[in-house]
C-alpha cells in the first residue's frame, strides 16, 4: 500500500478570466472571500492535514501570491516554480517536475477546500495501491468541470465535454499522483493547444481511486460565486467578526456574519448587513448600506452609499451617494450568457465611480476606469477608460 | 561590519555555524571561516569570498565538532586574504577568536606582545586577542580570567566569541558593537544579530555593552567587567526563519520592493485615524514634544535621505529641523539645547555613525529619539524614546522598503511634533493623513503598472545618470542616485533642481539621461529645469503624478504616480526609482543583493 504522502503542488498560475474585471491586477486565487485570499484556505487545509512541504505554481501576477503567501506563512517550507507560458493546468504541474519527490497531492490555488477533503484524499491515496486518487463530488453544475465516470470507486474516464450531465460527479481538482504522473502527462494528447491535468488519468500506468467528498470544496469562478462563497464561509465559526484596530462609529450599526478588517472606519449611521466583508483599511462614510457585498483593501465608499451584491476591488473610490441596488439580473461572461443571476455591480481595483451614480445590476467598472457624477451605468466600462453622463 | 556566531550543546556544530553566517552574510562577505572543537580538537577552515565559498570548502574537507565560533568579514583592517579572514588563532592553534568592530589600540598591543616573542600570522587588529589570551593563560590563569583581562586591555568597539583549548565553553563580550545570545533547549548561540539562530531559537537575550558571557551545553552566566552577576531576560522574537527567503523572487531587494504595500500597512497599523484627520502614536501622546524647539535629525546613507525629507517636512510647518550626517555631526557639533529632539534615523539600529551622534547629543543635555526597524537594537537602548518603523527584517543591501517606511513613520512623527510644538495640527493634517492611508494602495499601484524595465533598458549605457527634484523631491533625487550607483555601479549623481545652473548643468549631454521628480510643489520651477537639460540634449524622464499636463508635453518618459498629497509623493516617486534602479543593475547582471565593498549594517565608523 502506499505511505503517508507529506508533499503538496498548488497550481495558481491562472488569471480567471471569468473574473475580470478583477483580476486585472491579481490572480484568482488571491481574490478575497470572507476577507481572506482563496489561496489562504487551500494552503491552511493543506498544512492542517500535515503537508510539510508546498510548491505553488505561479505563473498570472505572479509577484502578488509570492508575497502574500512568504508573508503569510513565514515559517512554512513553500517554494515557487514559474508557469511563464499558460498551456493548461498538466503543463502547469510539469513545471513543479523535480521539486517534489515520491507521491504529492495536486490541488487548484482558485478553489476553496478544506482540510477534510484533502485528509480524505490523502487517506484513501495512502490506503490503496493506486497510482493516483482523485476527489468527486456531486455537482449543480457538471458542464462546469469534468464529469467523472467510476466504477465501484475505480475512476475509468473524466470526461470535460459531457454530453449529458444529469446524476454525474464531478472531478472536485484534488488529486495525489505518484511520481509517474510526469511521464504521463508529457503522453497526454494536448486539447485545444493545452494539457489540461484531467486528461492524465487515462495515460496513467496503474490503478486510479476515487474518493468522494461532499461540501468543503467552493469554486467562486463567476462574480456571484465569490458571494456566495464568502456567504458560506462567513457561516463558519471564527471567520466573521471585527479587528481590534477597525474603528466603528457608535452609531454605526454591524449585523452578525460581517467580517470587518484591520484599519478599517465605518461613519456615523453607517449600516452593514450579512454577507458584508470590508477587507482591509477599508472606509465607509456616513448612513451609507452595504448589504451582502466585498469591499477589497484600501477602498473609500462615501456617504450615502448603497451597495447590495456587488465587489468593489481594492483602492477604489465609490462617491457619494452611489448606488448600486443589485438584485438578479443577466450577465454575460466570456460571451456566455448566465441569466438570472445575484449580482449587483463589479468595480475592479482604483476604479473611481463619482457621486450620484447609479451601476444597475450585472455592470462592471473596469479596473483605474473613471465613471462621472450622476452617471447611471448599464454594461461594461473597459479598463482605464472614462465615462460620463 | 563584520557578523559572528557561536554555537554550543547542538550535536554537531558545523551547520548552524554555516546557516548563521549565510544569514549574516548581509554585514559583509568578503571572507567567511569557522572553528570547530570536540573530541578530535580544534579545527579550522577559512576562505576569501562569500560563505558558499566557505561551504564548498568545508564540504570538500568536512570538519567535525561539538561547539564553534564562526565569522563572515567585511574587512577593515588588513587585506582581503585567508590569513586576514576570521577566526583568529594563537600560535599554537589552541585558541580561536571571531571579533566584529575596531580595537583601536592593537597597534601598541600587537608591538607589545611581537616584544614578548608572539609571531603573527595576520594584518588584523583581531589577532592581538587570542595572543593577549594565551599570554594570560600562560602566566596560570583560568580561561574566563584570561579571556577578560585580555578584553580588558582592548579600546575601541568590540563583539567577541573565543573558544579556549579543549573545555567546552564559550566565551563572549561585547562593548560597542551588537551581539545577542540565543536560548534553545540545551542549545546556546551567540550572534551578531538573531536571524543567525532564528531556525534553532527565538528565544533571545539583547546583550549589553560590557556584559560577559560564559556559555556551556548546560547553560549560560551573563557578568560585568567586574564579575558580578547580571540580569537580562529573555524575550521571545516572532521571526521567522524564512522571512529571510527570496519567496520565488530573483532578489531579496526586488521581494523588498513588492514588499512595501505590506510593510506600510505595518507602518501605519492603528496610527492613523482618518475620519478626524488625527496622528495616533501609542507612546507619544498630545503633548509630548510640548517643550521642544528644535529638531535634528542624524543618520547615514538612506536614513540621512529619509531624515532630509522629513526635516523639509517638519520646515514647512514652522518646527526648526535641520538634518545631518551623522558622521559630520561628531566632528561638527551644532549647537544643543535643553530644547533640541534629536531624531536619530537607523535601520538597524546599529549604525556607529548613528550611535555616536547620539552619545554626543546626549552628553550636550539633547533628548535623543530613535526611529528603527530592529527592536531591541542598540540605539533603542541609548535613545530615550523610540518608534519603530515596522517594515519587517531587509536582507539585501540597497535599502528599500525601509526607506519607504522611515519617511511614513516620520511623517506621522511630524504630524504630532506640528501639534505640540506649534500649538495647532498642520493646515493640511487632514488631506495628509488621507494620503498616508491610501499609501499601502497606491505603491501596489506603482508595483502593477511599472514600465521602468523599459526605462532602464532604454537608457542603458549612458554616460551617467542625474536625479532632480526640489523640497521633499531632493532627498528623493538623491536617494534615487544612491540607489542607481550602489547596485548598477554605473555613475549617478542627485541634486537639487534649483542647483543644476550653479555647477552641475556642465555635465549634461545626450548620454546623461535625467529623472525629473515633481511631486505637485513647485512642479514649473522644475519644468523650467528640465528644459534647460533639454536643451542640452539630455533626454528627460519625468516622475509625476500629473500624468496628462505640461509635464509629460515636455518629458520623454513618464513614469506615473497615482496623484496624492505633495508631501507624500515623493515614497511614491521612490519606489520607481527603485525599480529602475534594480532594472538597470539587472540588464548589466550586478550582484544586486550584495554589491561590492558594500554591507547592510554599517556598524563601523
Amino acid at each position: 500500500m502506499n505511505g503517508r504522502t507529506t508533499e503538496a503542488v498548488v497550481l495558481a498560475a491562472g488569471e480567471g478570466r471569468r473574473l475580470r474585471p478583477l483580476t486585472t491586477f491579481q490572480p484568482k486565487p488571491m481574490l478575497p472571500v470572507a476577507n481572506r485570499p482563496v489561496v489562504e484556505y487551500v494552503l491552511d487545509a493543506l498544512f492542517e492535514s500535515g503537508i510539510e512541504h508546498v510548491v505553488v505554481v505561479v505563473g498570472y501576477r505572479a509577484d502578488r501570491i509570492q508575497t502574500f503567501v512568504t508573508a503569510r506563512y513565514p515559517g512554512a517550507n513553500v517554494e515557487f516554480v514559474h508557469q511563464d507560458t499558460r498551456l493548461g493546468s498538466g503543463h502547469a504541474l510539469l513545471q513543479a517536475e523535480g521539486t517534489v519527490d515520491g507521491p504529492f497531492l495536486v490541488c487548484n490555488g482558485d478553489n476553496v477546500v478544506d482540510a477534510d477533503i484533502v485528509s480524505s484524499v490523502l487517506e484513501r491515496f495512502s490506503t490503496t495501491r493506486s497510482v493516483a486518487t482523485v476527489a468527486v463530488a456531486q455537482s449543480e453544475t457538471p458542464e462546469e468541470y469534468g464529469v467523472v465516470v467510476t466504477n465501484d470507486g475505480h475512476i475509468s474516464d473524466i470526461d470535460e465535454h459531457p454530453a449529458e450531465t444529469d446524476g454525474y460527479l464531478v472531478n472536485a481538482g484534488v488529486y495525489v499522483f505518484d511520481g509517474g504522473v510526469f511521464e504521463a502527462l508529457r503522453r497526454t494528447p494536448p486539447y485545444e493547444g493545452e494539457t489540461r491535468l484531467p486528461d492524465v488519468v487515462n495515460q496513467l500506468d496503474g490503478p486510479v481511486t476515487s474518493v468522494l467528498v461532499n461540501g468543503g470544496w467552493l469554486d467562486p469562478s463567476h462574480p456571484w460565486g465569490l458571494l456566495s462563497v464568502t456567504e458560506s464561509l462567513l457561516t463558519r465559526p471564527g471567520l466573521a467578526g471585527v479587528a481590534d484596530s477597525a474603528r466603528l462609529h457608535e452609531n454605526a450599526v454591524v449585523e452578525d456574519s460581517v467580517v470587518i478588517g484591520p484599519d478599517c472606519d465605518v461613519g456615523p449611521g453607517a449600516v452593514l448587513r450579512a454577507g458584508t466583508c470590508l477587507q482591509n483599511n477599508v472606509v465607509v462614510g456616513a448612513n451609507t448600506v452595504i448589504e451582502r457585498s466585498l469591499v477589497s483593501s484600501d477602498s473609500r465608499v462615501g456617504a450615502g452609499v448603497v451597495l447590495r451584491d456587488s465587489v468593489v476591488g481594492s483602492g477604489a473610490t465609490i462617491g457619494d451617494g452611489v448606488v448600486s441596488p443589485g438584485g438578479r439580473g443577466d450577465v454575460v461572461i466570456d460571451r456566455k450568457l448566465y441569466t438570472d443571476r445575484r449580482l449587483g455591480s463589479i468595480v475592479g481595483d482604483r476604479a473611481t465611480v463619482g457621486a450620484n451614480s447609479t451601476l444597475s445590476p450585472g455592470s462592471r467598472v473596469g479596473a483605474e476606469a473613471i465613471v462621472g457624477v450622476g452617471t447611471v451605468l448599464h454594461g461594461d466600462v473597459r479598463e482605464r477608460a472614462e465615462v460620463t453622463n | 561590519m563584520c557578523g559572528i556566531t557561536a554555537c554550543i550543546g547542538t550535536a554537531d556544530s558545523v551547520d548552524p555555524l554555516m546557516s548563521g553566517l549565510r544569514r549574516l552574510e548581509y554585514r559583509g562577505y568578503d571572507s567567511a571561516g569557522i572553528a570547530v572543537n570536540g573530541p578530535n580538537g580544534l579545527s579550522l577552515t577559512k576562505r576569501v569570498g562569500e560563505v558558499s565559498e566557505l561551504a564548498t570548502a568545508v564540504e570538500q574537507n568536512p570538519l567535525d565538532g561539538t561547539f564553534g565560533i564562526g565569522h563572515t568579514r567585511w574587512a577593515t583592517h588588513g587585506g582581503v586574504t585567508n590569513e586576514n579572514a576570521h577566526p583568529h588563532t594563537d600560535e599554537a592553534g589552541r585558541i580561536a577568536v571571531v571579533h566584529n568592530g575596531i580595537i583601536g589600540n592593537f597597534q601598541s598591543l600587537r608591538t607589545e606582545l611581537e616584544a614578548d616573542g608572539h609571531v603573527f600570522a595576520s594584518e588584523t587588529d583581531t589577532e592581538v586577542v587570542p595572543h593577549l589570551i594565551e599570554a594570560n593563560l600562560r602566566d596560570g590563569a583560568t580561561p574566563e580570567e584570561a579571556f577578560r583581562a585580555a578584553v580588558g586591555r582592548l579600546s575601541g568597539t568590540y563583539a567577541i566569541a573565543a573558544i579556549i583549548g579543549d573545555d567546552e565553553v564559550i566565551y563572549a563580550t561585547r562593548s560597542g558593537s551588537p551581539l545577542v545570545l540565543g536560548v534553545g533547549d540545551g542549545e546556546f548561540f551567540l550572534a551578531s544579530d538573531v536571524p543567525a539562530f532564528i531556525p534553532y531559537t527565538d528565544r533571545v537575550v539583547y546583550l549589553h555593552d560590557g556584559d560577559y558571557v560564559v556559555t556551556t551545553r548546560e547553560g549560560y552566566s551573563i557578568t560585568d567587567a567586574a564579575g558580578r552577576p547580571v540580569e537580562r531576560s529573555v524575550e521571545t522574537v516572532d521571526w521567522d526563519p524564512e522571512t529571510a527567503t527570496k519567496g520565488g523572487y530573483e532578489h531579496f531587494m526586488y521581494k523588498e520592493i513588492h514588499e512595501q504595500p505590506g510593510a506600510l500597512r505595518r507602518t501605519i497599523h492603528g496610527r492613523l485615524n482618518p475620519l478626524n484627520g488625527g496622528v495616533e502614536l501609542e507612546a507619544f501622546p498630545p503633548g509630548t514634544f510640548a517643550d521642544v524647539e528644535q529638531i535634528h535629525l542624524v543618520a547615514m546613507g538612506t536614513s540621512h535621505h529619509a531624515g532630509m525629507y522629513a526635516a523639509s517636512l517638519m520646515a514647512a510647518r514652522g518646527i526648526p529641523a535641520f538634518p545631518f550626517m551623522a558622521g559630520e555631526y561628531a566632528v561638527t557639533v551644532p549647537p544643543v539645547t535643553p530644547g533640541t529632539l534629536v531624531v536619530a534615523v537607523s535601520q538597524s539600529g546599529e549604525t556607529a555613525d548613528t550611535l555616536d551622534a547620539v552619545r554626543r547629543a546626549r552628553a550636550a543635555g539633547a533628548r535623543t529619539l530613535a526611529v528603527t526597524n530592529v527592536v531591541g537594537s542598540s540605539i533603542t537602548r541609548e535613545c530615550d524614546a523610540e518608534l519603530l518603523i515596522r517594515a519587517g527584517p531587509e536582507i539585501g543591501v540597497a535599502a528599500t522598503k525601509t526607506f519607504s517606511s522611515q519617511v511614513t513613520a516620520l511623517t506621522l512623527l511630524t504630524e504630532r511634533l506640528a501639534e505640540d510644538v506649534t500649538g495647532s495640527k498642520s493646515g493640511d493634517a487632514h488631506d495628509i493623513v488621507d494620503a498616508l492611508s491610501r499609501l499601502p494602495g497606491d505603491v501596489q499601484e506603482v508595483l502593477d503598472t511599472a514600465t521602468a524595465s523599459a526605462i532602464a533598458a532604454e537608457y542603458q549605457d549612458s554616460d551617467a545618470y542625474f536625479f532632480i527634484g526640489r523640497g521633499i523631491a531632493h532627498p528623493v533625487a538623491l536617494e534615487g542616485a544612491l540607489k542607481f550607483k550602489e547596485i548598477s555601479y554605473e555613475h549617478a549623481e542627485g541634486f537639487a533642481a534649483s542647483e543644476l545652473k550653479h555647477g552641475p548643468l556642465a555635465l549634461v549631454t545626450p548620454l546623461t539621461p535625467v529623472f525629473a521628480i515633481f511631486t505637485g510643489e513647485e512642479d514649473e520651477a522644475t519644468l523650467s529645469n528640465v528644459k534647460e537639460v533639454q536643451a542640452r540634449g539630455a533626454p528627460v524622464v519625468a516622475i509625476t503624478g500629473d500624468t496628462d499636463g505640461e509635464i509629460s508635453e515636455f518629458a520623454d518618459h513618464v513614469l506615473a504616480i497615482p496623484e496624492t498629497h505633495p508631501d507624500v509623493a515623493g515614497v511614491l516617486a521612490n519606489v520607481q526609482l527603485q525599480l529602475v534602479a534594480y532594472h538597470a543593475a539587472k540588464l548589466l547582471d550586478r550582484p544586486i543583493d550584495k554589491p561590492r565593498n558594500l554591507a547592510k549594517c554599517v556598524t563601523v565608523e
